[in-house]
């Protein structure tokens, strides 16, 4: 098959590897694999979709950087069979953000199978996402730029978690406890400086840490008995676990309340064509659903021991095949999670 | 009914817009109407979405202007509304104004109308369309025989090829935005500044090349649709014509265009029969496009402006007719006890 990964440049170190471990295990099975930034596209003037991309080698899989700049093409995205959509659209220039989803949308016109599902991740583009799904596995939530309204918040819920309602990575996260009261005006103005806030009520059970859960077409993501998951723990005061803000990685332990929220979660998901998401959970609460570029599938695999990266790469493989059974006329939210 | 409009910011409406004349005759039917800025919404912990708004104390107004001096002064009424209690959501504010100072602004109200209308209440233009039509790419996707030619790229030696094809004469713009910013008319002696031109756009994100259409040097015709069909009301179309005035290339008024009464012919009824589908597919109940030829050059779905003007050349009150077709698809969704699908009743 002929496949495209849009990856931005800057990823974090833990996205950008997993998005590496898939285009080089596809490149490793044979398969024509090619990465472009969210830049690169060219709508030209024939009604064509182009896209100036750097292929990935076959054979054993080589880093990032060992990619030659000398090595790129221009690369018909019509003709394509799949397209990743692996950039974080939280990461980069605000025009970036739209691009690999307006070009994702146009490609899926043409045939290629886009995932996710372009128009799903349009709606995922800021963490009202998240009110979407049932209310049971929300922690309660107030969005709002409105200062009294979010400091009565904080008073009724004696400790609360404030964050931009858009971008991602735990940047401007605060914790505000019941003594952080003289610096609560800070804190909001430090969030609203960028837009709405989101204010939630804050998990004790958050103090231990959290556990990412991937689903792909719409489940938990199995591969020989085991789920491709893995906790992290918080290291010292820092109450965000992102990896990048200084958590530890360890075994998770995936129990029926997290399988039942992932029930409970994926009717939304088939809906919106969500084909790989990364779920993070506290208890029986879903802090956050990672649709955009979902990282930490190469932990998972190190921790229990199994190849996940072949298992999405099978999934792959398999919708390129009922697409060519349909010949390229099938729905693409429907075959984002076939 | 019940109806909010969602607009940039109360404060800096004006009363030649459109919304204000929209939400004046509201009004003026006896409906219970309020305006909200994008930035005053809220998400409650009893998951209602709520927004400060505003309305005016008066039933009756005859002039936009004593209508926003009230809405905007001290006799304004303010008040926090629950959106989910509305019979119907308007987002009429333009994202293309906040996509440089307020970037969390330009995509607010899509993300508020889409928890709203799965509450129930009718939001209008429909904000999954909306979002499908953030930049320009949306023109894209609509047949090939309205739209000129077009190269979208970052690639700089793409688009001077493209310059080349067409004789050198192309019109350069960015993807995001509107109102006539960034927007560059390359002659075959602009050659040389080709490459500042394209910087100029590309700073801001992908750049759109079209092919230049000689009728545009007459202006262009701006023509309203509602529910998918071109607006008429007492046999007269919504419509006008902006004229170039000088030599700026841009029709838009903010760049010093004139405004003439508009004669809509087959051929620019045709321009929107082509058209339909996509915007009935994508729930778009008031959409503004502007037409040179047979070509349409941009369609505006986000707060199409100009009513006021069509009113004024035709003679017919056109802001009456879009409050008609409001209170019939609120009257549709009763029947329905609010279980009706969006998409489907913001064009019928």
């Amino acid at each position: 098959m002929k496949l495209a990964v849009v990856a931005n440049v800057l990823q974090s170190e833990e996205a950008g590897q997993t998005t590496h471990r898939l285009a080089a295990e596809c490149a490793r099975r044979g398969h024509d694999v090619w990465v472009l930034s969210p830049g690169a596209f060219t709508y030209n003037a024939d009604d064509r979709l182009l896209g100036r991309a750097r292929p990935v080698p076959a054979g054993p899989r080589r880093p990032a950087a060992s990619l030659d700049d000398r090595d790129v093409k221009w690369v018909t995205v019509d003709e394509l069979d799949l397209m990743l959509l692996r950039n974080n659209p939280s990461v980069q220039h605000a025009w970036a953000q739209t691009a690999a989803i307006s070009f994702g949308r146009l490609a899926m016109r043409r045939g290629v199978i886009v995932l996710n599902d372009p128009n799903g991740l349009a709606k995922a583009a800021n963490k009202l996402y998240l009110q979407t799904f049932p209310e049971e596995v929300r922690p309660r939530t107030l969005i709002s730029r409105d200062d009294a309204r979010l400091k009565r918040f904080a008073r009724d819920e004696a400790t609360i978690v404030i964050k931009p309602l858009s971008g991602s990575g735990g940047q401007s996260v605060f914790v505000v406890r019941p003594n952080d009261q003289p610096n609560l005006d800070e804190m909001i103005r430090a969030v609203s400086r960028d837009g709405y806030v989101i204010a939630q009520e804050y998990l004790p059970k958050a103090a231990e840490g959290d556990t990412r859960l991937f689903l792909m077409n719409g489940a938990p993501l199995r591969c020989k008995g085991r789920y491709a998951a893995f906790r992290r723990v918080r290291t010292g005061g820092d109450l965000r676990s992102n990896v990048h803000a200084g958590g530890r990685i360890r075994r998770a332990v995936v129990d029926d309340a997290m399988l039942g929220l992932a029930e409970m979660v994926r009717p939304r998901l088939v809906e919106d064509g969500m084909f790989l998401v990364g779920l993070d959970i506290v208890g029986d609460k879903l802090m956050e659903v990672n649709v955009f570029s979902p990282g930490g599938l190469g932990n998972a695999q190190r921790l229990e021991k199994v190849d996940f990266v072949g298992a999405v790469a099978d999934a792959l493989e398999r919708k390129v095949e009922y697409m060519s059974y349909y010949r390229r006329n099938f729905e693409n939210v429907e075959m984002a999670t076939l | 009914m019940k109806i909010a409009f969602v607009v940039n910011d109360i404060l800096t409406e004006e009363a030649g817009y459109t919304t204000c004349r929209l939400a004046m005759a509201a009004v003026n039917r006896g409906h219970e109407v309020w305006l909200t800025s994008v930035g005053d919404l809220a998400y409650d912990p009893d998951d209602s979405i709520r927004a400060r708004a505003r309305t005016v104390p008066k039933k009756k107004y005859s002039t936009t202007e004593s209508f926003l001096k009230d809405l905007k002064g001290k006799n304004a009424v303010s008040e926090r509304i629950t959106v989910d209690e509305l019979d119907v959501m308007l987002l009429r504010n333009d994202p293309a104004q906040d996509y440089i100072g307020r970037p969390w602004a330009a995509t607010a109200a899509i993300v508020f109308g889409r928890v709203a209308l799965r509450h129930g209440v009718i939001v209008l233009n429909d904000p999954n369309g909306l979002s499908k039509a953030t930049n320009k790419m949306y023109f894209q996707t609509f047949p090939e025989e309205v739209r000129p030619k077009t190269l979208i790229t970052r690639d700089r030696d793409e688009i001077k090829g493209f310059a080349r094809e067409q004789g050198g004469t192309i019109v350069l713009k960015p993807l995001s935005g509107s109102g006539g910013t960034g927007v560059f008319l390359v002659r075959p002696d602009d050659i040389p500044n080709l490459n500042q031109m394209i910087d100029a756009v590309s700073r801001d994100g992908y750049v759109i090349a079209q092919e230049y259409l000689q009728a545009a040097v007459e202006g262009d015709m701006r023509l309203f649709v509602m529910n998918g069909q071109p607006l008429r009301y007492k046999g007269k179309y919504a419509a006008f014509r902006r004229v170039r005035t000088g030599g700026d290339m841009r029709s838009n008024i903010h760049a010093g265009g004139k405004l003439r009464e508009a004669e809509v012919d087959a051929t620019a009824l045709r321009v929107a029969e082509v058209v339909r589908p996509k915007l009935v597919q994508d729930g778009m109940f008031l959409v503004g496009l502007d037409i040179v030829g047979d070509k349409l050059m941009e369609i505006n779905v986000f707060s199409p402006g100009g009513l006021g003007s069509a009113q004024k050349f035709e003679g017919v009150n056109f802001s009456r007719s879009v409050i008609d077709a409001l209170e019939r698809k609120v009257q549709y969704m009763q029947f329905y006890r609010r279980n009706f699908d969006n998409v489907e009743l913001a064009v019928l």
